[in-house]
């Protein structure tokens, strides 16, 4: 008799990443995410345990106790549990590529074992050691968090189109979206703005190891955008390091624009989303973007946003549909997008509504169950 | 975008009848408006039929005559940065009264002279006549996008866009060489035309003719260069995005309603997702389909017009349409081709929604090598330096693709191309054609190769294919069945600054043995849905070995009936059993 077979759901997962908690970051933000979406849908479906490398505690927010085991840096001994763990577990999931050698190794002691690979940006598009190259080759599906991450891994190593899967970011169900949208006061005072003044906003890590986020770029610009727009505002929000702090004091200096840049430092979580609020535009002309979480915030306090047109940040702008794409080199087309943004009417309770729509975290668990589910 | 013609024939009595029968032999490519310029006392005459994109108005009327109407202009074409251009002029002191890009080219002429057409971007086949110096001037565009054939002899010249036009005058006299060439090429290589006395005028090149001496001038404003000046891998990807997203956006250029070709490869889904955010809602789309499933693409196109919202028309092309618009197709070629059809069927649905410019993705293949022949180059290569003696069995191979290597012992700069594409060997051509051998020889020796140039690079392959196979047939091809249906087809990869960055490149950060278009790919990376570029590659998209199969659409060859019985019994590739039919 032909009896049609239906895909075999995977009864037990196991979640194995690096961080998510002790650090702050685009990766650290999609695993607890990720935690938070596995954990709802194991309800009646199937297993689940989470493990992390560098974490000690979850926030049980996102994550049971009762499922989590955190090694707090003890990377090898994570590395054995998970192994073991791995014996008894339909699906293991990996949240980052130096998972490799973990993935390998349950490959060859259990076969049956499915191994999903999560790929985020810069760690997987270039040329990579034997260990993660093998990995590559015989996981069963890695899961591209957008389309420039999953051409750059066919591009670089040659693997199957159909074996990768794009799997966009989402708002964390956490995030305090605003329901009013006027500018705080205390950041106002705190930084010396007019309530008139218009805002250019970028929130990033300034690290001078990190030559690509283009806020460098957008300095330059509002050099140029200050001769029509005298009043206008750059406020460059994020955790720096000595070196890079001390290249963009010499930026300010060299470019004239004293009076038209803020350089916060650190952003404590509390104060995020106030200082979303605070512009009236954000943007990150990056180069290098696996898929750029941040705008998906931007959006969500109602910010037109613009980004780079060479990286992830095109998948998270949808391709143009829901913000500006520029040449992230070009400073003059850097100026004119600043200059159109910030003289265009904005509805920000409509740019919140669209970003939910199309990132918004229930659409994240659909695209989740369906991607385990069709393994 | 139009139809040009031009007469210098002191004999003649008839003047005004003979540029009106040239002229109006070409009416397909001009049905908006025609106009003609007779000068009686050299006699010249000028002819134009016009197609009108930029500025609708009739201030774009051609003959188009300067301020001081010494100058009198006939132009095909389009430039694409004639607004820079207009500019600079009117600072120079120029006034305009229309819109067009016609009239920035006149006055661009009136100011520079011949170095005028070293500023221009664009397509175009210009003739402009200097009343007061009894001089002409005719140009061709720097890929040769746009044709202007000519025929200069016996005290006499005629130039005009298409070859009817000379047959409409009874310049009739064949071409010997030209079966056999065809047979070769699987198109007839510039500058011959199936008429004996008939050329093409070099791409990038301009000419001046005194009259009525006839006593020639001639220089270039534009030649190939594909000297590498571009190492650095990531410059390149960046250039490659910069140009290329600046040549869609100078081709988007119209006043009149534009669509784009969207056949669901990566050329024109790139064009399609590129020009989206520009055209903002306003983007026309179209596609053909097939009823045999296997030549679909739809499943691609609908994945881009998705992603861009464009407004798509599919249009179905039976067996049925074929049968009917065979001899109409046939008409339309102009001269023999063995491609051409798909454009033929696409551009009459363009013309059906009421598009009269369409930008297609044709060249892309050519700069960042898109074809097999950039894999087999290097073994042919070196195939060709073999000593004459080895390669004497070579001549003997007779079945495809083996064929090919025949070509090995030929000391041309053609014979690389053809070992890479011809379809028919040397011998078999003769043979088939009936031709002397002396005659194509002949002929093979002033086909032009590339100048300076090392031919151990693949640089030395991407020129052969951008002016052999891309100018002699895609070009050729997309020109006259564009203009039968008064469509224009714009083509973004030709776009001369884009050319002269990608031709720059070095080969081995541009051509990868695995991915092809790799450069191209890489660039549009965070663009290009993997689903387009990253699938296995699909042969030629047209039913149409099955239908020629057919009697009742394709009537047997009774004079070549081994090729025919060849052909129906799948020993012949259809393309070959096509070039015999042409020939017959």
């Amino acid at each position: 008799m032909d009896q049609k077979k239906t895909p075999t759901q995977p009864k037990k997962i196991l979640f194995y990443y690096l961080s998510s908690f002790s650090n702050t970051g685009g990766i650290e933000k999609f695993n607890k995410c990720f935690s938070k979406a596995l954990s709802d849908l194991s309800e009646g479906a199937f297993a689940l345990s989470v493990v992390s490398a560098y974490d000690e505690q979850p926030d049980e927010k996102y994550i049971s106790k009762k499922i989590f085991k955190g090694f707090g840096q003890k990377r090898i001994t994570s590395l054995l549990y998970v192994i073991r763990k791995s014996m008894r577990t339909d699906l293991l999931i990996l949240g980052h590529l130096n998972l490799a050698l973990a993935g390998l190794l349950v490959r060859v002691l259990r076969p049956k074992t499915k191994i999903v690979l999560v790929a985020h940006g810069i760690e997987v598009w270039e040329r990579q050691p034997f260990i993660k190259r093998l990995f590559l080759k015989c996981c069963n599906r890695i899961l591209a968090v957008s389309n420039y991450t999953k051409n750059r891994m066919i591009l670089t190593h040659g693997i199957a189109a159909e074996k990768i899967t794009v799997f966009p970011n989402t708002i964390d169900p956490y995030f305090s979206f605003p329901q009013v949208f006027s500018k705080p006061h205390y950041l106002l005072q705190r930084y010396g703005i007019r309530p008139s003044d218009p805002v250019v906003f970028t929130l990033s890590r300034l690290f001078s190891s990190e030559k690509y986020k283009g806020y460098d770029k957008v300095m330059e610009a509002i050099g140029m955008l200050k001769q029509t727009m005298p009043q206008v505002k750059y406020v460059l929000a994020g955790k720096y390091d000595a070196a890079e702090k001390q290249r963009l004091d010499e930026m300010v200096e060299r470019l004239q624009v004293k009076d038209n840049v803020i350089i916060t430092g650190f952003v404590k979580d509390e104060e995020v989303t106030d200082h979303y609020l605070l512009g009236d535009v954000f943007i990150m002309p990056s180069k290098k973007e696996g898929f750029g979480i941040v705008f998906l915030e931007a959006m969500a306090c109602g910010l037109p946003v613009i980004g780079g047109n060479a990286d992830g940040t095109v998948d998270a702008l949808k391709g143009g549909e829901l913000g500006m794409l520029v040449d992230a080199d070009n400073i003059e087309a850097i100026a004119a997008a600043m200059e159109a943004s910030l003289s265009l009417p904005v509805n920000k309770a409509e740019r919140q509504q669209k970003v939910i729509d199309a990132f918004g975290f229930a659409g994240y668990k659909g695209r989740l169950i369906s991607a385990i589910n069709c393994l | 975008m139009c139809r040009i013609a031009g007469i210098f024939n002191p004999i003649t009595q008839s003047l005004r009848a003979d540029i009106t029968s040239m002229r109006d032999a070409m009416h397909r490519g001009g049905p908006d408006d025609a106009g003609i310029y007779i000068d009686e006392d050299i006699p010249f005459a000028v002819g134009h039929r016009r197609l009108s994109i930029l500025d609708l108005s009739p201030a774009g009327h051609q003959p188009m005559f300067s301020s001081d109407s010494n100058l009198c202009m006939v132009f095909n074409g389009e430039i694409y940065n004639f607004p820079e251009l207009r500019t600079e002029l009117m600072k120079a002191g120029f006034r305009f009264t229309s819109k067009s890009d016609s009239e920035v080219l006149l006055a661009g002429y009136q100011h520079w002279d011949v170095d005028c057409f070293a500023r221009l971007n664009g397509m175009f086949a210009v003739a402009i006549f200097d009343r007061k110096n009894k001089e002409l001037v005719l140009a061709r565009d720097h890929a040769g996008m746009k044709p202007l054939y000519y025929y200069l002899g016996e005290g006499k010249l005629f130039f005009a866009s298409e070859i009817r036009a000379f047959k409409a005058l009874g310049i009739n006299e064949e071409n010997p060489a030209w079966k056999p060439l065809f047979l070769m090429f699987g198109n007839i290589p510039e500058p011959f035309t199936t008429l004996k006395d008939v050329v093409m005028m070099e791409k990038g090149m301009w000419m001046k003719i005194q009259l009525p001496s006839l006593q020639k001038t001639e220089g270039y404003f534009y030649k190939d260069d594909f000297t590498v000046r571009m190492t650095d891998a990531e410059t390149a990807i960046s250039a490659a995005r910069q140009k290329l997203s600046a040549a869609v956006k100078r081709h988007l250029i119209s006043d009149a309603p534009l669509g784009i070709f969207l056949s669901g490869g990566t050329d024109s889904s790139l064009l399609t997702l590129l020009a989206a955010p520009l055209l903002k809602g306003n983007l026309q789309t179209l596609s053909i389909q097939f009823e045999e499933s296997q030549f679909n693409e739809e499943k691609y196109q609908r994945l881009i017009i998705e992603k861009t919202k464009a407004h798509h028309h599919f249009f179905r092309v039976s067996r049925d349409d074929f049968k009917e618009h065979l001899p109409e197709i046939l008409e339309a070629m102009d001269m023999p081709t063995v491609d051409g059809i798909n454009t033929w069927f696409v551009s009459r649905f363009a013309h059906k929604i009421g598009l009269k410019a369409v930008l297609s993705g044709l060249g892309a293949d050519e700069i960042f090598g898109g074809y097999p022949s950039f894999n087999r180059f290097t073994a042919l290569k070196l195939i060709h330096g073999f000593p004459e003696i080895t390669k004497r069995p070579l001549k003997t191979l007779r079945a495809p693709p083996y064929n090919k290597l025949s070509f090995a012992h030929l000391p041309f700069p053609v014979a690389l191309y053809l070992m890479n594409r011809g379809l028919f060997s040397l011998t078999e051509a003769v043979e088939l054609s009936d031709a002397r051998t002396d005659v194509v020889w002949e002929a093979l020796h002033k086909i032009k190769g590339p100048r300076n140039m090392g031919s151990r690079s693949l640089q030395y392959n991407a020129w052969m294919e951008q002016n052999f196979y891309m100018k002699h047939q895609l070009l050729r091809d997309s020109d006259v069945m564009g203009m039968w249906h008064g469509l224009e087809i714009r083509m973004p990869f030709l776009d001369k600054e884009l050319l002269e960055t990608i031709n720059s490149i070095d080969p081995s950060v541009k051509f990868n043995r695995c991915i092809t278009k790799y450069l191209l790919i890489e660039a549009f990376a965070s663009l290009l849905p993997s689903e387009i570029w990253a699938r296995p590659k699909q042969g030629f998209t047209f039913p149409f070995e099955n239908w020629l199969k057919q009697p009742d659409i394709a009537p047997p060859l009774t004079r070549k009936a081994h090729i025919y019985h060849k052909f129906i019994n799948g020993k012949l590739h259809w393309s070959r059993y096509w070039a015999v039919k042409m020939t017959a």
